[in-house]
């Protein structure tokens, strides 16, 4: 499920030398796994797209202070944690406005369902919103992203033991609520 | 020590529902060339704001508004925040009994004379 291997470091250097063409196939080879990550750390699809841009405004300002010591890829999701963490706070701070326009009858503000979405990945995005930020994203860098723990601790600062206990909590939530939902109702 | 077998390998309903997301969360690269454009226009737009020169940044700096919130700022300061030298001197006035207002109490006691 991981992003297809790149040969990253002729390519970061081509980019930190200013190569236009190395810097549109740096963004085209990790541009699909950041915006997965992201949309999977519970950013809705909008949203994704513009903290995706975010994350590669920091890489185009900031390549040339990575240290190459990380996986570049392990470096793009640590960006993507902090700007979705960026993204809450906002819609954190945006909750009551959206909630003061739906209530006056916006309706440009009224969310409509999605018809095409199917009944297990709406269980999913059920099970995974049921995590807590932390536990979500070690859920899905380990589940989906297939980094070791030891990575995911390398990653979050964690201590390896802490990563696997906070794994282990969140699949235990993440099959209990996947195990208590009708599989055949919803749309 | 070994990390647990990954859930999507497990053949079970939440393996299911994750190998249904993550099909649906993998993003393609159908809009990846549009992203691109969009996000060489940021950059473009980024590096061309050049930081605006020494002298507007003064002029910013000392702009008739901020020097006037400037001087009601210390205004209020001054006279309406009681300094700690100020209540020192009043608790003096009140110790030596010079208050003209100090003979109006006395005069409370030409009240009692009304009662009699």
């Amino acid at each position: 499920m991981g992003v297809a291997a790149v040969d990253s470091p002729d390519l970061l250097d081509l980019c930190v030398a200013g190569d236009r063409r190395a810097w549109r196939d740096l963004h085209a080879a990790y541009r699909p796994c950041a915006l997965a990550f992201l949309m999977r750390l519970g950013i809705g699809p909008r949203e994704a797209e513009d903290a995706c841009q975010d994350v590669f405004i920091q890489v185009f300002r900031y390549l040339h202070l990575f240290e190459r010591r990380a996986d570049f890829r392990t470096w793009i999701y640590k960006l993507c944690i902090s700007q979705a963490a960026r993204v809450r706070r906002r819609a954190a701070l945006a909750r009551p406005l959206h909630w003061l326009r739906r209530a006056f009858g916006d309706p440009a503000a009224v969310t409509l369902p999605e018809l095409s979405v199917s009944r297990s990945v709406e269980l999913c995005e059920g099970a995974l919103a049921a995590l807590g930020a932390r536990h979500r994203e070690v859920f899905v860098l380990f589940e989906l992203e297939e980094l070791s723990t030891d990575e995911i601790a390398r990653l979050l600062g964690s201590p390896s033991a802490t990563v696997r206990r906070q794994l282990q909590e969140a699949r235990r939530t993440f099959e209990r609520v996947v195990r208590d939902q009708p599989f055949g109702g919803g749309r | 020590v070994k990390d647990p077998v990954r859930l999507l390998r497990s053949g079970t309903r939440a393996a299911d529902c994750l190998r249904a997301y993550a099909a649906r969360t993998t993003a393609g690269d159908r809009s990846g060339a549009a992203a691109w454009h969009r996000l060489q226009e940021r950059l473009e737009a980024s590096a061309h704001a050049a930081p605006a020169p020494l002298l507007s940044r003064r002029r910013w700096a000392w702009s008739p508004s901020r020097l006037f919130a400037l001087a009601l700022g210390l205004f209020v300061l001054l006279k309406l925040v009681p300094s700690p030298r100020g209540l020192d001197d009043a608790a003096l006035v009140i110790s030596d009994g010079g208050f003209a207002g100090g003979g109006g109490v006395e005069g409370a006691g030409g009240m009692e004379g009304t009662g009699g």
